[in-house]
């Protein structure tokens, strides 16, 4: 009796995979060779008509102008295709790949809703590269050969580590939006939109020096590669500027408890306790060392200050402060459009992940908007920009410098009474 | 033609036939429906390149060529000696590091090339001795503690560059593009599964002519195996440091088409990817490892090769976890199973009633 | 670093830290043990069995509005069935087809579980309520505080008032768990079944549904433990393959065949982590628990608490 059941029930499953390799193959026969739309971020010739007017104010505070800023047109024709090569699937407690695609899908709204980029519209073509760097080298591939993008942005340094010779030979302009490592190094083709590690652990040393007055500090940092690089830069600056860096130890995300970590910490004989990493580690550090008694003032790089720290750390998080880049809670004209826009979509307060994928699309429609659909144009132009503000800071870009971000882009704030406010502007 | 033959040798059936002439009519029987079937799969290899213009696709078959390397050898300690290894991700990361480390050191490409598998038999001999006195489940959890401790080394140890990795890997000029900075797609491409080719002839004719026989006799019955003078624990080491040595050929061709290599290539999902390739394709088969590595490599990205099918994007894992299981229920022998059972199907359907009560090893399908 | 100056309280830290960790681990090793016991199989789906325990009774808990211990006992009953249906619906047929493809099924269960709960829940961490201060479970009693502040004083550690129900819970789980072995007529039969299925099948004995009810038992202790780490781990995310690793230590170290041993590998696991993270370096905490790991494979391959089963060749 059972064994019946059992073999039908197989006999349907096997039905179920046949049928939907079947439809797969009949695909393979009709699909034509030429690149369509992937997922696309936005419908092209999408809901611009009825926006138009309102979509007037984001384009002009938007360092994004619509060819006719009074009056923009919806964007027809092919759409401007840009990549996104991240790690979309994967999770490490803060989704980070999902985080980009929403910061890059309201900017790509926000483009198309003033008119485009010269009257046409920019579309983002997604894949999950699922944090292999197989996926992300083949995917790449795809994106040039057949989506025949003009841009790409990565979410992970060392996916750009490992595409960089494929775009300077491929002539694609590839974008690594994280930090942790300058993969701009030597790259024609490369850029980044980080600030870079020594600016803001300068930053952050003239914080600890003046702002919190210590002589010393014990640093946690991720073991993963953003905050190994990030601590070992940071404890390099911190010293030449005189401060004691007294313990530099790794923690790991998915660990359940860090009290060891942080009793490390403490007994080094801290005065402050420099925490660099991305929630949800960083809350479970604030409250072990809370918990036992350890009250130093806490202070955590940029992207410890993901809004979700207030809701995982609460009371322990307290009078904390942090390197930003803008101010979710009152942004200023330059932020304003991105923390609207990605307010409006997604009903939450974005963090700097989203940010980073939202400067990225700036960043690439500003360079197609001069070099239309030349990647080397595109490049050219990239390369000259001068002045643009994002939400990171303000892009100075050179034929020898790629990332272009001054400390001026760096903020520090500070959680009070469960709110996000800016500590103090520095310099 | 000899090489293709051996290709498909059916582990194991030797000893379970009666006597080797009827094995051979056996085998001549089933033989020209299987042999299109690997037929069309090994030009259809060769002929990639001419078929589609494709990077993306071309780039999917050079991995999988590394794969179908790392499948042939697990299949070796799997299929043959009975025992699951999940420490094929460690010694295929020894391969890629060992490779990494020396080019960037600018020793020669041969002497990275030749080091990355020494070093890894080395590894693989010292686990194995020690691994392989247990049996069954503690050898695969020894495998697992090996593993889990080589990832944490990788990720952790200075010389490998902890958690960023090594990356500007160079690889030699005749297989790098003209500006030499990256991996030419086509020569790679051949150069991959050329490799691929004397790996699986290799272990064809290993398993055929020398401890194939002895180990097909262990997997039966390993007292019995014992007992007839067959040294059980050399064989198994041997084939052991035969799957560490393929896995780290493979993890220098890794290292050196991506370019750049990271603790995260190396973590347990490699081990148990490699072993869901091998069941999907068929224990104890050569020809089922490449088709293993080809599945594995091929059905999570249905969703993206055709347009109807991207909606599902977000479905796409979960669907590949659904269809694992289903191969693993549906076709025990795996896909070479499911293949022999159609061929033997069909050249029975054509030579009439005279095959009736033949049935290969592994019919289910 | 010079000037770490690591005395008894620091190691009492450690220690608590590590017992904290070790009370999870063990749950996770002790649901590892059972599915061993009865099937001979290396579960791989355990660990996000944990991650989704944690997900079903965060979802309880603020859908209906219920209180957590009501929450904790739906997500470990839901947890349950979910294990039981994923025996009979995926495992089952593949035990006929040996060892290996039970175990493909696992870890194709766990590719399904793992993109699943994404799918359901999404990829980022949701925070998960510190409930030591919520009803049963509240701390906030002037006697805990003072004990608290003693503590602290006296041994200069200090540690999360939830650890202790961790820990405690944990514990509280062993006890039952070994208990429904030890004296219920159907722990009885599982034991039979799995010391030999031939034998207890002629006696009578349903091994399938023992074996389910394996899946079901093992899949709520995971329920547990991502409830009990909820307030640490949060809830979703990727950590589920990290602690069942942690799982698997413990149990090898403690023993797979026992069941005591597997929990009490699992305190193991944790404290060896917390000590060698404290006392050495927490980039090589994970490498040094894995070699003890590998250690006690080779010395006393059945675990420290395992009686000798295996037979070497």
């Amino acid at each position: 009796m059972l064994r019946s059941i059992k073999s039908r029930s197989s006999a349907i499953l096997g039905i179920v995979v046949i049928v939907a390799l079947l439809a797969g193959c009949a695909q393979a026969v009709t699909s034509t060779p030429t690149a369509a739309p992937k997922t696309a971020a936005t419908a092209p010739a999408g809901p611009a008509p009825t926006k138009a007017g309102e979509a007037t104010k984001p384009a002009a505070a938007s360092p994004t102008p619509a060819p006719a800023a009074a009056k923009p047109a919806a964007p027809t024709g092919t759409p401007y295709k840009i990549g996104g090569n991240l790690m979309l699937s994967v999770t490490g407690g803060t989704a980070i790949g999902q985080d980009y695609k929403a910061g890059m899908d309201s900017a790509t709204e926000m483009i198309n809703a003033a008119g485009g980029i010269n009257g046409r519209p920019i579309q983002v073509v997604y894949y999950d590269n699922e944090n292999s760097q197989d996926k992300a080298l083949q995917l790449a591939k795809k994106m040039i050969q057949e989506d025949k993008i003009l841009g790409m942005v990565t979410d992970r340094t060392a996916q750009a580590l490992a595409l960089g010779p494929l775009v300077e030979e491929s002539g694609v302009v590839l974008i690594n939006a994280t930090g942790g490592y300058d993969a701009t190094k030597g790259k024609k083709w490369v850029f980044q939109n980080v600030p870079r590690e020594e600016i803001e652990s300068d930053v952050l040393s003239e914080h600890l020096k003046n702002n919190l007055k210590v002589k010393s500090f014990a640093l946690i940092h991720d073991e993963n590669q953003y905050g190994t690089t990030g601590a070992k830069i940071h404890e390099e600056v911190a010293a030449k500027k005189g401060l004691k860096v007294t313990a530099n130890i790794a923690y790991n995300n998915n660990s359940p408890d860090l009290s060891t970590e942080v009793t490390r910490a403490k007994a080094s004989g801290a005065e402050a306790l420099v925490i660099w990493g991305i929630p949800p580690g960083p809350a479970n550090i604030a409250k072990a060392a809370r918990n036992m008694g350890w009250n130093v003032p806490l202070v955590g790089s940029v992207a410890t200050a993901n809004p979700v720290l207030i809701d995982l750390a609460g009371k322990a998080v307290d009078g904390m402060t942090f390197t930003a880049w803008f101010d979710t809670q009152n942004p200023d004209k330059n932020d304003k459009p991105f923390v609207d826009a990605y307010k409006k979509k997604f009903n939450k307060t974005p963090g700097i992940f989203a940010a980073l994928g939202w400067d990225s699309v700036l960043l690439l429609a500003e360079g197609i908007k001069k070099g239309g659909d030349d990647r080397a144009k595109v490049r050219d132009a990239l390369e000259n920009l001068k002045g643009f503000v994002g939400v990171v800071g303000e892009y100075n870009m050179s034929p020898t410098e790629h990332n272009g971000l001054t400390a001026e882009s760096i903020l520090l704030t500070q959680i009070k009474d469960g709110k996000w406010t800016v500590f103090k502007q520095t310099r | 033609m000899q090489a293709k033959r051996n290709l498909e040798a059916p582990v194991g059936t030797t000893s379970r036939a009666g006597s080797l002439t009827s094995t051979a009519i056996e085998r001549l029987k089933q033989s020209t429906a299987l042999y299109t079937f690997q037929g069309v799969i090994i030009a259809a290899i060769i002929l990639l390149p001419f078929l589609t213009d494709s990077n993306y696709l071309i780039t999917m078959a050079t991995f999988m060529g590394m794969y179908a390397m790392l499948a042939i050898g697990l299949n070796l300690v799997l299929g043959n000696a009975g025992q699951i290894s999940l420490g094929q991700g460690a010694f295929f990361g020894i391969g890629a590091y060992t490779y990494a480390i020396l080019t960037k050191d600018h020793f020669p490409f041969w002497f990275a090339y030749l080091a990355s598998p020494i070093l890894a038999a080395i590894a693989g001999f010292v686990v194995g001795y020690i691994a392989l006195r247990l049996r069954g489940h503690y050898f695969a959890m020894a495998t697992l503690a090996f593993a889990l401790i080589m990832h944490r080394l990788f990720h952790v140890l200075p010389i490998t560059g902890a958690s960023l990795g090594l990356y500007d890997i160079p690889l030699p000029a005749f297989l790098a593009t003209t500006k030499g900075t990256m991996a030419d797609p086509l020569r790679f491409y051949y150069f991959v599964w050329l490799i691929a080719a004397l790996v699986a002839v290799f272990t064809a004719n290993v398993v055929r002519h020398r401890v194939g026989r002895a180990l097909s006799a262990l997997r039966e019955d390993e007292v019995a195996a014992a007992m007839l003078g067959i040294n059980v624990a050399k064989y198994k080491i041997e084939v052991f440091v035969i799957s560490a040595i393929y896995s780290s050929i493979a993890g220098s061709l890794f290292a050196g088409y991506s370019g750049l290599i990271s603790s995260s290539a190396f973590h347990l999902d490699r081990s148990m990817d490699i072993l869901l390739m091998v069941v999907i394709g068929g224990l104890g088969s050569v020809f089922g490892s490449i088709l293993g590595a080809i599945l594995w490599t091929i059905l999570p990205e249905i969703f993206r090769m055709f347009e109807s099918l991207q909606g599902l994007e977000p479905y796409r894992l979960v669907t590949f976890g659904i269809m694992i299981i289903l191969i693993v229920i549906l076709w025990p022998g795996g896909a070479a199973g499911a293949l022999r059972g159609l061929a033997e199907k069909w050249d029975r359907s054509r030579s009439g009633a005279n095959a009736s009560g033949v049935k290969g090893s592994n019919d289910t399908a | 670093m010079s000037g770490l100056t690591i005395g008894p309280a620091e190691v009492i830290q450690f220690t608590i830290g590590g017992l904290t960790n070790g009370a999870i681990y063990a749950l996770v090793a002790l649901g590892l043990h059972i599915i061993f016991k009865a099937t001979r199989v290396l579960n791989f789906v355990q660990g996000e069995q944990v991650v989704i325990g944690g997900l079903l009774a965060l979802t309880v808990s603020t859908t209906l509005h219920a209180p957590i211990f009501l929450a904790f006992v739906a997500a470990m009953i839901i947890g349950g069935a979910i294990g039981y249906a994923f025996e009979r619906i995926a495992i089952r047929p593949a035990y006929r087809l040996g060892e290996l493809a039970t175990i493909m099924v696992t870890i194709g269960g766990f590719v399904v579980f793992k993109n699943g709960h994404q799918l359901i829940w999404g990829k980022e961490s949701i925070p998960f309520p510190d409930f030591a201060f919520d009803f049963p479970f509240s701390l906030a009693t002037p006697a805990f505080q003072g004990f608290a502040e003693a503590f602290l004083k006296a041994t200069g550690a200090g540690f999360n008032p939830f650890a202790i129900w961790v820990i405690l819970l944990s514990i509280l789980g062993v006890v039952a768990v070994h208990l429904f072995f030890q004296k219920t007529l159907f722990g009885k039969a599982m034991r039979a079944v799995a010391d030999n299925t031939k034998a207890s099948e002629l006696m009578g004995i349903d091994s399938t549904q023992v074996t389910a009810v394996a899946f079901a038992m093992s899949a709520a202790l995971a329920a547990a433990a991502g409830i009990l780490g909820g307030p640490l781990l949060n809830a979703g995310g990727s950590y589920g393959i990290e602690i069942a690793v942690k799982g698997f230590s413990g149990a090898i170290v403690g023993g797979f065949g026992s069941s005591l041993g597997s929990v009490a590998g699992g305190f193991i696991v944790g404290i060896i982590e917390a000590l060698s993270g404290g006392l050495i370096s927490s980039s090589y905490k994970d490498a040094i628990s894995f070699g003890i790991m590998l250690l006690v494979l080779l010395v006393r391959p059945s675990g420290i608490f395992g009686e000798k089963e295996v037979r070497r060749s």
